[in-house]
């Protein structure tokens, strides 16, 4: 008995302890809302982890040879646990610089923190750096790779906010507001970022502010931003900022000189200063920015995405890489996003799932509806059919530890009831549930081949031919215009194949007066039996872009696309064996004489 | 041609399957079943719809105003709210009155070559007019292999609208290899709520085996949606299609002002599974009347 109930209560202590870490674990960020609870409706004070990796381009290159000397893995990987080289220079590495020619002369763009304590500065000539470290190791500045590493380093970050936002050079802003509790608070929080990134064998600074612009100043120009992240408590920002050199202001050359000569070293001997006589003396901006970094003014970023209505997560104790695990997570994240959808009264047009690899690879794989849906079943379906599609499948590697689901458009779509069977319902219903299911047939098409690759023609008000049908996505057709209009007893007078760019035709006979009597088109010679036309078509002068905008692919002849750009008469054109073309004529500026072109084929 | 029609009216039988599940045969046999009642009802709403004299008197007043008003008031199909049944616009359909092969069965697979190259754009004409016949106001769906594209130009919209298929009705599907082509039509084809599935392909491929034949033909007879396949650039080749013809385009009938006139085609059967002797017809398309109309050709 006794030893039961020590039992039951033993477990029920695990079970409260497991329920816990599941409610930590599944995590809904209903940013603006969360925020806003917190603060019992007043406006929020919102919160910036400011990120900076002072030697990325070094950390980069450590990297990319330790992962190809080690294990030959993808260089695409951040490869976080992979066994990443410690920070800590090793005792021989010589000193590593990246360098760019700035105005005819090489000088240092980064440096690695072993040249940095060899004396070795950013923006030095190469020659001086040789004559103080002449053992350097000089490596050409590849800015594009290092956007290209900090792009993955974002996305891999996305896993603590959704909000975030690249901060060049070589830094990145997070909005935290309402996520730090996840973590259990800020400093916890800051360090868990912190530790993700020195475990990728970044050397990173961080520190978290009210204002975006006072996380970043903080984090580059506080000298004991290395050692540990720097929370600034809510409401001391002013007096945390205060220390900081003028240098955090990045105001010009000129205007940084004018402080120092005057003798102000750090902002405190400025904040307290007129405002009027420092825009005065420094741009109207100045004012502002002093603002933002001292935290008085609010201010916001621009995130990389913009936050999604609805966003679910499993942060997973052990990771997953069984594709029958995924999948049945897959379906309790649109179990609980479709609840939330109902809740809200709305259905999600375009989801996606996001795969965080162990080693910091993410995946992400959209599927779209053209109907508001709700139907979690449904948006399964799409989306085992689009992880089926993909061209390099879904790699688990090591395994998944996050898997989230992001609803990423959404709509209103009311209860609407369900159960009659369709053969109980009216006709007009039917009809409906037909074209509901033509929709449901366009979205697996569009989840298997593409979106691009299902498509609707759409009318549009114009007389030319190439302008008046366009074909759109399915999700996206729209009704524009309506078709032209057409006498009953006329044969088609367009053509039921449109060529993009006319096909150049070669006119081998021509009547006196004009007419085409014999043609050349793709090494086919054709005898015109009868003929129609001309039916004149103008270009729209109120359209038509200047000749250097017009876009004008490389692979056709200019004279093909120039034809679509001067007036053109049509003929309906019938050769000896039936065969109807859609030819014109048309007199190109700089060219001999008219010129005939193919622009279409009658069935 | 009364042996021609009395053999497509008795061969109205989808292929009988030899599906090794006899569940699935059931659901053929059933699929059959409705396939030729539907036919059945049909035809015969249409024989006494319109009596030998009233129907010439129809063909007579065709070409006068009021046909022209009420053609145009019927257009286009989807304004005819409701437009699912099967029969379409019974009253106004002289070929099929007059039961010609050519008639496609509804509910089956159906292959239509290009005669050469160049017939792409006539033996397209030739499906998009069955397409609007068989559909009736339902949505059409054409898998476009991404080669047809390229080599004939894009199904272009307001050519389309003349011929009469609605292109609101219409959805496009590219696909840039054949067996993408295939899956999608099939998967189309699944669906009782599409009218008609067109498929086009370019060129001979290994992809278009008697394994594929047979599973369009399965799944079109299970669902009831016909599915017609076209090949442009290649040869006729054995498979499971309900019927099989060779189409070339065929010289109009001149408009006055020896303007050239509505789309005219010779279509060879190749084979039929109804057992319609192969012979060629020269077909016209009328747009007014959505239908093809025999020419007398000597």
């Amino acid at each position: 008995m006794r030893n039961g109930r020590f039992a039951n209560a033993s477990s029920d202590k695990a079970a409260a302890a497991f329920r816990e870490n599941h409610a930590a674990s599944e995590r809904t960020l209903f940013h603006e809302a969360d925020a806003a609870s917190h603060h019992g409706g007043r406006p929020a004070r919102r919160r910036y982890l400011a990120l900076w990796f002072p030697f990325l381009p070094a950390d980069r290159l450590r990297r990319q040879t330790s992962a190809s000397a080690h294990t030959g893995a993808k260089a695409s990987g951040v490869a976080v646990d992979a066994p990443a080289p410690a920070p800590a220079p090793a005792p021989a590495a010589p000193p590593l610089v990246f360098v760019a020619p700035v105005k005819g002369a090489m000088r240092l763009a980064a440096v690695s923190p072993e040249a940095l304590t060899a004396g070795l500065r950013p923006q030095m000539a190469l020659a001086d750096a040789r004559a103080l470290a002449p053992a350097l190791r000089a490596v050409p500045a590849r800015p594009d790779l290092d956007d290209a590493f900090l792009a993955r380093l974002r996305d891999d970050f996305e896993r603590f906010t959704p909000l975030l936002a690249i901060d060049p050079p070589h830094g990145m802003v997070l909005d935290v507001t309402g996520c730090a509790h996840l973590a259990g608070g800020e400093a916890p929080l800051a360090a868990r970022v912190r530790q993700r990134a020195r475990a990728a064998g970044l050397h990173v600074h961080c520190a978290l502010a009210a204002t975006p612009q006072a996380a970043r100043a903080l984090a580059r120009f506080t000298l004991a931003a290395g050692d540990a992240p720097l929370v600034v408590p809510e409401g001391e920002d002013r007096a945390v900022t205060a220390r900081l050199p003028v240098a955090a202001l990045e105001l010009c050359e000129r205007h940084h000189m004018t402080l120092q000569r005057a003798g102000l070293k750090r902002l405190a001997d400025i904040i307290d200063r007129d405002s009027v006589s420092l825009a005065s003396r420094f741009g109207a901006d100045f004012p502002a920015r002093l603002a933002r970094i001292t935290g008085a003014e609010d201010a916001r970023i621009t995130p990389e995405r913009p936050s999604p209505p609805c966003v679910i997560d499993r942060v997973l104790p052990e990771p997953v890489a069984r594709q029958e695990h995924v999948e049945a997570l897959l379906a309790g994240l649109l179990r609980d996003a479709t609840q939330r959808l109902e809740q809200a009264g709305q259905g999600g047009l375009r989801f996606t799932a996001l795969f965080y690899r162990t080693d910091g690879v993410t995946r992400a794989v959209t599927v779209a509806v053209s109907q508001p849906t709700r139907d979690a079943a449904l948006v399964g379906v799409l989306l085992r059919e689009r992880l089926n599609a993909l061209d390099d499948p879904l790699d688990p590697g090591f395994g998944f530890d996050q898997i989230r689901l992001s609803v990423g458009e959404a709509a209103l779509l009311p209860a609407t009831q369900s159960g009659l069977s369709t053969c109980l319902l009216p006709a007009k219903n039917k009809l409906e549930a037909g074209q509901e299911s033509i929709h449901r047939l366009a979205d697996r098409l569009a989840a298997r081949l593409g979106s691009e690759a299902v498509l609707k023609l759409c009318p549009r008000d114009s007389h030319l031919p190439e302008h008046a049908a366009i074909l759109l996505p399915a999700r996206l057709a729209s009704a524009g215009a309506s078709w032209r209009a057409f006498l009953p007893e006329d044969p088609p007078l367009r053509p039921l194949h449109l060529f993009r760019t006319p096909q150049p035709v070669e006119a081998i006979g021509e009547a006196p007066d004009g007419d085409l009597l014999r043609f050349r088109w793709r090494r086919m010679v054709h005898d015109v039996a009868t003929a129609e036309g001309p039916e004149r078509l103008s270009p729209e002068w109120w359209r038509t872009l200047p000749e250097t905008m017009a876009p004008e692919r490389s692979a056709t002849p200019v004279d093909d696309a120039k034809s679509l750009r001067c007036e053109r008469d049509y003929y309906r054109v019938e050769d000896h064996e039936g065969r109807r073309f859609w030819l014109f004529c048309c007199g190109i500026a700089d060219a001999p004489a008219p010129r005939w072109f193919i622009h279409g084929l009658f069935a | 041609m009364e042996n021609n029609l009395a053999s497509c009216l008795s061969g109205t039988q989808p292929p009988a399957t030899r599906g090794a599940d006899g569940d699935r045969r059931l659901h053929d046999v059933k699929a059959q079943g409705e396939a030729l009642a539907r036919l059945k009802a049909d035809m015969a709403q249409r024989h006494a719809v319109t009596s030998p004299p009233a129907r010439r008197l129809a063909r007579a007043t065709t070409h006068s105003g009021d046909a022209d008003i009420s053609a145009r008031q019927t257009y286009p199909p989807a304004a005819n709210a409701g437009a699912i049944s099967r029969s379409g616009p019974a009253t106004s359909d002289p070929v099929a009155r007059d039961g010609h092969p050519a008639w496609l069965l509804p509910g089956a697979l159906h292959d239509v070559f290009a005669a050469s190259v160049a017939d792409g754009p006539a033996v397209h004409g030739f499906a998009a007019g069955h397409a609007i016949r068989i559909a009736a106001g339902r949505p059409v769906v054409w898998a476009f292999h991404d080669m047809a594209g390229h080599e004939l130009g894009r199904p272009h919209g307001e050519g389309l609208a003349d011929l009469g298929l609605d292109p609101a009705a219409l959805l496009l599907v590219r696909a840039r290899t054949v067996p993408e082509l295939l899956g999608a039509a099939e998967e189309a084809a699944r669906y009782s709520a599409v009218g008609v599935v067109i498929i086009s392909a370019w060129g001979a491929a290994k992809a278009f085996d008697l394994t594929a034949s047979r599973r369009l033909a399965l799944v079109s007879a299970r669902s009831g949606v016909a599915i017609l396949c076209v090949r442009i650039a290649a040869a006729p080749t054995p498979g499971a299609a309900w019927s099989r013809w060779s189409v070339r385009a065929a010289a109009s009938r001149r408009l006055e002002g020896d303007a050239p006139g509505h789309p005219a085609f010779s279509i060879t059967l190749l084979r039929h599974r109804g057992g319609a002797a192969p012979a060629t017809w020269i077909l016209e398309w009328d747009r007014a009347q959505r239908t093809f109309r025999e020419r007398i050709f000597r």
